[in-house]
């Protein structure tokens, strides 16, 4: 039991020593190249455990009804752990200290138990665990004005959303006598009115810390509030670690005609508000902001549908999702050294700096969903399963509605195109390469998923 | 009505009263006790359901809330105070330099 415990959760293991690791060099003030090195050194041996326990076809039931390792255990956490890596890679660039990666680490540790969870008291934990260190991250390392409250907005109504999910928990406790997962699911098939109102008060809580479409208002001003990296953070890999923990609760209820009518209307209000608020804005973390309204919508959309389908697809769609965001975030850094993040910057950038310019701009096609890339090919996936569970119509508007999206998408990339000379000052920057190794990876992969877009029916 | 069902009714109803607080109240200090409220109303809850079915997971759930709720508040002052250094005000009108 002890070496199922060491192996079936070595991944967690990993970052936990990880951390250690990095307090220890922190307080002997190691340096800070090497806490970066460290990281994406653990995240690719964890990814690469992960790949080889789901060839072995692993899966164990570690503690009964709260962790268990499943395929799509093995599977989030691969994503999770792969997005990370991508991330760091990205985030090397930047000079940042042992902190800065203890926190990160901490969250990615969150996002992994959220994974296993098979029980409400391990899923509490892991997000709660995914948001705080994202707090502190927000207002740590710097002294811009807008942060803290924007860091407050986000913890207030995080801390509430937590707070929505433990009354629905506690509710469903009071039916079924037990914190697992898969008790509340049988007890919800049989209706009630306790039942639906914790399954409601959960939904709305994982939907606040989305931030999908009513309960949205938080996020533009969190994100604006951060550093560009930051927000990249929050909304690739918090926010796809929220989605899949939603999807871990979903996947394992036969979903009623009220919460299927629930979902559907709120994603895709949150496909039209995030697309068409998003044309207005006039910068870059704004507009990131108002997008991953409008992905959390599809997301969410994903989740509506009653066939078996609806996990592959929205695997392929967060970790698309996500690699996009990062690209895009690292890219847009490139290109503006930093400073400001005003969607002016952007003009005419494909004349002086045409390789970040041509990564971008691909990639907000990616995420406006135009065909041969794989941002397309994740909306096709949800559309299709959700179109063969009957849900005709929802689609329809859905579809309408990325039109909107592709708005805003374009005029990101024909700003790049533009003529309008940028006024040049580029200068050296050093650890410049990493985040092209990021790039490049991230790339590499969105290409693979691409070329396979069967990629976890396969693995699944 | 019997003692689960006043003790249900009443975490319901703090619930209510803390969002409504947090919802409602400007300052950011009692937004955040209001925070706690919820909070505390949610232990009630997990207390009572435990007793009523007499078994131990919502006791250890309180466990957990009280972790969850003590670092949030660690977290949140920390906030408060950088707030408080640029602005020299606990209202939540203050802090109003995002469009929202």
């Amino acid at each position: 039991m002890a070496a199922d415990l060491l192996y079936g959760l070595l991944p967690e293991h990993l970052l936990l020593g990880l951390i250690f690791i990095l307090m220890l060099l922190d307080m002997f003030r190691a340096n800070r190249q090497l806490g970066g090195a460290l990281f994406a050194a653990v995240l690719a041996v964890g990814s690469s455990l992960l790949l080889y326990q789901l060839f072995r076809g692993y899966s164990i039931e570690l503690v009964p009804s709260e962790i268990v390792i499943d395929r799509f255990a093995l599977l989030g956490r691969l994503v999770i752990l792969g997005c990370g890596l991508v991330f760091g890679l990205c985030s090397l660039m930047q000079a940042n200290s042992c902190k800065y990666w203890i926190l990160l680490v901490s969250s990615l540790l969150g996002a992994l138990i959220i994974m296993d969870s098979a029980g409400f008291a391990s899923l509490f934990i892991g997000i709660e665990m995914l948001s705080l260190p994202a707090f502190a991250l927000m207002v740590s390392f710097t002294g811009s004005a807008g942060t803290g409250e924007g860091a407050f907005k986000y913890l207030l109504l995080s801390s509430v959303a937590s707070a929505l999910i433990l009354f629905g928990i506690s509710l469903a406790y009071g039916v079924t006598g037990s914190l697992a997962i898969r008790a509340f699911a049988a007890s919800l098939s049989s209706g009630g009115v306790q039942n639906l109102t914790a399954a409601f008060l959960v939904l709305s809580g994982f939907f606040l810390k989305g931030a999908v479409f009513p309960f949205h208002a938080w996020a533009p001003d969190a994100y604006a509030g951060a550093r560009l990296q930051v927000t990249a953070f929050l909304a690739s890999l918090v926010k796809g670690a929220v989605v899949l923990g939603l999807a871990r609760i979903l996947t394992s209820l036969l979903l009623n005609g009220e919460i299927v009518a629930t979902i559907t209307v709120l994603s895709l209000a949150s496909i039209f508000y995030g697309n068409i608020a998003a044309i207005r804005q006039t910068t870059f973390k704004r507009l990131l902001a108002y997008s991953s309204i409008a992905h959390a919508g599809y997301m969410m959309f994903a989740l509506a549908d009653s066939t078996g389908a609806r996990v592959e697809a929205l695997l392929y769609y967060v970790s698309v999702y996500a690699l996009t965001t990062i690209i895009a975030c690292t890219c847009f850094s490139l290109i503006s050294h930093g400073e400001g993040d005003s969607l002016d910057l952007l003009d005419g950038a494909f004349a002086t700096h045409p390789v970040p310019a041509g990564v971008l701009a691909l990639a907000v096609l990616s995420m406006a969903g135009i065909p041969p890339l794989p941002g397309f090919l994740a909306k096709v996936f949800i559309f299709k399963n959700v179109v063969a569970s009957g849900l005709l119509l929802p689609s329809v508007l859905a579809f309408l509605g990325s039109y909107f999206g592709a708005v805003f998408y374009l005029s990101v990339a024909f700003r790049l195109f533009s003529t309008a000379p940028a006024v040049d000052d580029a200068t050296g920057e050093v650890g410049k390469n990493t985040a092209w190794g990021g790039v490049l990876l991230g790339t590499a992969l969105l290409t693979l998923f691409t070329l396979v877009p069967g990629i976890f029916n396969l693995l699944l | 009505m019997d003692k689960y069902q006043f003790l249900t009714v009443l975490s319901a109803l703090l619930f209510t009263m803390g969002l409504a607080g947090v919802v409602v109240r400007r300052n950011l200090l009692v937004v955040m006790m209001c925070l706690e409220i919820m909070l505390n109303a949610v232990v009630l809850s997990f207390v009572t359901f435990a007793v009523r079915s007499q078994t131990l997971a919502g006791v250890a759930m309180t466990f957990f809330i009280y972790v969850a709720a003590s670092c949030e508040i660690a977290l949140a002052m920390a906030i408060v105070v950088l707030l408080l250094r640029h602005r020299c005000s606990l209202d939540l009108a203050a802090h109003q330099d995002l469009k929202g």
